[in-house]
């Protein structure tokens, strides 16, 4: 036995191998480059589709597809990664190899966790670097067209469009650490992904739960949309988009409250999922 | 109680509980972001899980998806085809209620368009059928004003649409009590159009409150600023001596 | 001698996914495997093989019964720390490079970074895989990843090695290869768990078997018992003519004759002296 081994606590470089191991994976993976292609690919046509836009400025215009890109695409990436990194092992039979030896399942669930989270990181990030360099390029065209409009200067503010991706990497995480409680559940991939889709949807619109609960006379329907309001976390918060767009900025109060909000659901998440997996038999 | 389904207990009751904690946490995060905005929580139930669904799924490619279908719309207005025009009308709204274009030209397209194409092909005449025609407008600017009730909604205290609103009211409706309502709510808002104001003193003169027209008009002169051409500020000033004397000379008619 | 694997009274049952009703694997199973043996696991597929191996590596939970690697139960993670592991298929992270996927087990198994990359390259000597380091485990053949298997089992140098049907899809070059591999190990003290379909290989290096079959153990012991038979013969070595004919003729008088047999090579000698002329 190697001395080095350490075995009384929780090992977080066995976390840290496992993940650098599956972003490996992830960024290996075609899905990876084509929905990063996909989402590129659609804010160029921000550019070329501006005949189409009626109902906003440019600049928001082009902003739209960025985010679109990033909350589409990226929830996509986020079911699929989380479900082909933590199912697709059992499914594989790789998992063997990892499970016999000295590690503890707490560590591959938030090895797994730690590289679905960092692929969503570098995607969004590629694509938030992308928006930015667009967006400077198009106010910069449109600042030497219409002085007069931006006469104090540039009208987005660049940081927030940065903070605006972080946030997403937090909604997408917290979306990524849903699935691998369910994958830590599942007995196939495609029912760990079809409930993250649902779960992404439900998630999206649960502030309408809450608003809709006890309205209904149906006992049924109550319940569903009491656990609908209560049992999922607001993924809703996260769409502040279009307040970017308009040049409002958030405050970093509620950049904080959102990391942490989001931090939340991902521990509780993991953890549900260590739990599950702990007794599972492979 | 197996360990799985024990788990799962553990999974729903812990999902549970953490959602009830962070249930006001949650408000207080949406009250920093977007204000006391209700957003799309006040829109009637289906239009408020379109609109939630269209976010949820579509994301910011929302507004492009908006943007076809009312490229589609435009289709169906070319035929004149009420039904389609008025649902596109309604999707495009749906899916990115935050373009207030769709909003007003939609509201604009059902108040103006649509009995104007119901009338031309019914060969209906305003001076052979003026109750028909009166329904018809009627019909339509209720529907107008419903989008624009919801437009008010996701975008809440727009002048714009206010305008319109009032506007429908006024020549669809022909009813200048409700139009001189909504142009004063205009008029009273902060940072308000000058001309909201004058044309509710105008629609109180042709409702016969000729009095109340000038004292309003009396009450809003002093704070009209001098150097801004939209006030208008000589122009309200000579309304007010019009009226004036048009009172007078009523007092003279009144007084044998 | 030190016990290096113990299996006390083994039952694990799976619940059939239609029915209510419940498979029974394995079924008080019990063996014990000396440190430094070489131990055959035998029987015919769904005999309770890879099962009793995998409650061996805590991936299962018994439902009766106990698996103690060097004393300590196969529950706590730390028995797991003393075993390597080559999983039957074998199926590893096909978007890796071999000596980049040695190095991750090394490393998972304790290892710094520079120890597993060294040590992992040794291996991939060793099992004849040094040209393949730096290819994606996606293009490897079937023989090449169960040589992978092999050297990531041994990248931590554990004392005990769990082997499942290591040969599979090797071919009989290669087999020979692995098999003296396995003698090397067992000549430097480590205990090996083989399961193997390949009875002429089990025979050839394990010193003591278990034969599963349905869940049951229908036998077990050294092989040298198991396997002798109900006649016994002499052996008579090559001698002159008058010798023989003298034997002959003594056993005639017992109203006996002398059986001959010539030594017969297997194909599987034949195929190894062929293809190692030819190269």
């Amino acid at each position: 036995m190697n001395e080095k081994l350490n075995l009384s606590f929780w090992n977080m470089r066995h976390a840290w191998l496992i993940g650098k191991t599956s972003y490996l994976e992830t960024v290996r993976m075609k899905l990876f480059y084509a929905l990063l292609a996909l989402s590129l690919f659609s804010l160029g046509c921000s550019f070329l589709l501006q005949e189409f836009n009626f109902g906003s400025d440019e600049l928001k215009f082009i902003m739209d597809f960025g985010f679109g890109g990033m909350t589409f695409f990226g929830s996509i990436l986020a079911i699929v990664t989380a479900s082909q990194l933590f199912y697709g092992e059992i499914e594989d039979r790789t998992v063997f190899t990892i499970l016999a030896k000295p590690i503890r399942r707490s560590e591959f669930v938030v090895g797994k966790f730690i590289g679905a989270w960092f692929c969503i990181v570098s995607f969004v990030l590629c694509l938030t670097l992308c928006l930015m360099l667009s967006l400077f390029v198009r106010e910069s065209i449109l600042m030497s067209q219409y002085p007069e409009v931006f006469s104090e200067g540039r009208l987005l503010n660049y940081l927030d469009v940065l903070g605006f991706g972080f946030m997403q990497c937090v909604r997408l995480g917290m979306l990524g650490s849903i699935v691998i409680l369910f994958s830590s559940y599942a007995t196939s991939s495609l029912f760990s992904i079809i409930i993250g889709v649902v779960t992404w949807i439900l998630g999206q619109l649960q502030h309408l739960a809450v608003n809709a609960w006890g309205q209904y006379d149906s006992l049924f329907l109550n319940t569903i949309l009491f656990i609908v309001s209560i049992a999922l976390p607001n993924f809703h918060l996260y769409d502040f988009g279009d307040k970017i767009a308009l040049g409002e900025s958030a405050s970093i109060s509620v950049y904080l409250q959102l990391v942490g909000y989001g931090a939340l659901y991902c521990a509780l998440y993991l953890s549900l999922a260590v739990l599950s997996f702990r007794e599972r038999e492979l | 109680m197996s360990y799985r389904k024990w788990t799962i207990v553990v999974s729903l009751v812990g999902a549970l509980s953490i959602g009830a904690l962070t249930s006001g946490w949650q408000r207080l995060i949406f009250r920093s972001l977007h204000g006391d905005s209700l957003g799309t929580n006040s829109l009637p139930k289906s239009e408020s899980l379109g609109q939630g669904l269209s976010l949820a799924i579509l994301g910011g490619y929302r507004s492009i998806a908006a943007n076809l279908i009312w490229l589609d719309m435009n289709g169906s207005w070319e035929k004149q085809n009420i039904n389609e025009t008025l649902a596109k009308i309604e999707l495009a709204t749906a899916t990115d209620p935050r373009a207030l274009f769709f909003w007003l030209n939609g509201a604009r397209v059902v108040a103006n368009d649509m009995p104007a194409w119901v009338i031309a092909n019914q060969g209906l005449d305003q001076e052979k059928h003026p109750n028909t025609v009166k329904a018809l407008n009627l019909k339509f600017s209720e529907k107008a004003l419903e989008l624009i009730e919801n437009g008010l909604v996701a975008h809440p205290g727009n002048f714009e649409l206010m305008v319109d609103r009032a506007v429908i009211h006024w020549k669809k409706r022909e009813d200048l009590e409700e139009a001189a309502k909504s142009f004063l709510e205009i008029a009273t808002m902060p940072n308000s159009p000058y001309f909201a104001g004058r044309l509710y003193a105008e629609l109180l003169v042709e409702l016969g409150r000729t009095d109340d027209a000038l004292s309003y008009l009396k009450s809003i002169y002093s704070s009209l600023p001098d150097d801004d051409i939209q006030a208008m500020k000589p122009f309200v000033a000579e309304r007010i001596r019009q009226l004036e004397i048009k009172l007078e000379e009523q007092k003279v008619l009144v007084i044998p | 001698m030190d016990i290096a694997i113990e299996v006390k009274n083994l039952r694990k049952d799976f619940v059939l996914a239609r029915q209510s009703q419940r498979l029974r694997a394995v079924d008080d199973l019990s063996f014990q495997v000396n440190t430094g043996s070489v131990f055959g696991l035998l029987g015919p597929n769904g005999s309770g093989k890879s099962t009793t191996i995998k409650a061996i590596l805590g991936m299962l939970n018994p439902d009766k019964g106990e698996c103690l690697i060097e004393g300590i139960s196969s529950k706590k993670r730390e028995s797991r720390a003393r075993i390597g592991y080559l999983p039957e298929g074998p199926y590893y992270y096909k978007f890796m490079e071999g000596l980049e996927f040695v190095s991750l087990v090394g490393q998972l198994g304790g290892l710094t970074k520079l120890e597993s990359v060294s040590r992992g390259e040794e291996l991939m000597d060793l099992v004849g895989l040094q040209d393949a380091c730096d290819r994606r485990i996606s293009g490897y053949s079937k023989g090449m990843l169960q040589r992978l298997g092999l050297a990531q089992a041994l990248v931590n140098d554990p004392s005990i090695l769990i082997l499942d049907e290591p040969t599979a899809g090797v071919d009989p070059v290669g087999a020979v290869d692995i098999a003296n591999i396995i003698g090397g190990l067992k000549n430097r003290g480590k205990t090996i768990l083989l399961c193997s379909h390949l009875l002429s290989q089990v025979e050839t290096v394990c010193d003591e078997v278990a034969v599963l079959n349905k869940g049951n153990l229908v036998a077990s012991g050294k092989i040298d018992e198991l396997l002798v038979a109900g006649n016994e013969y002499m052996e008579i070595p090559e001698c002159s003519l008058e010798a023989t004919q003298r034997i002959e003729a003594i056993l005639s008088e017992e109203g006996q004759s002398l059986v001959k047999r010539r030594d017969r090579k297997s194909l599987e000698q034949l195929f190894i002296e062929l293809t190692q002329e030819e190269e």
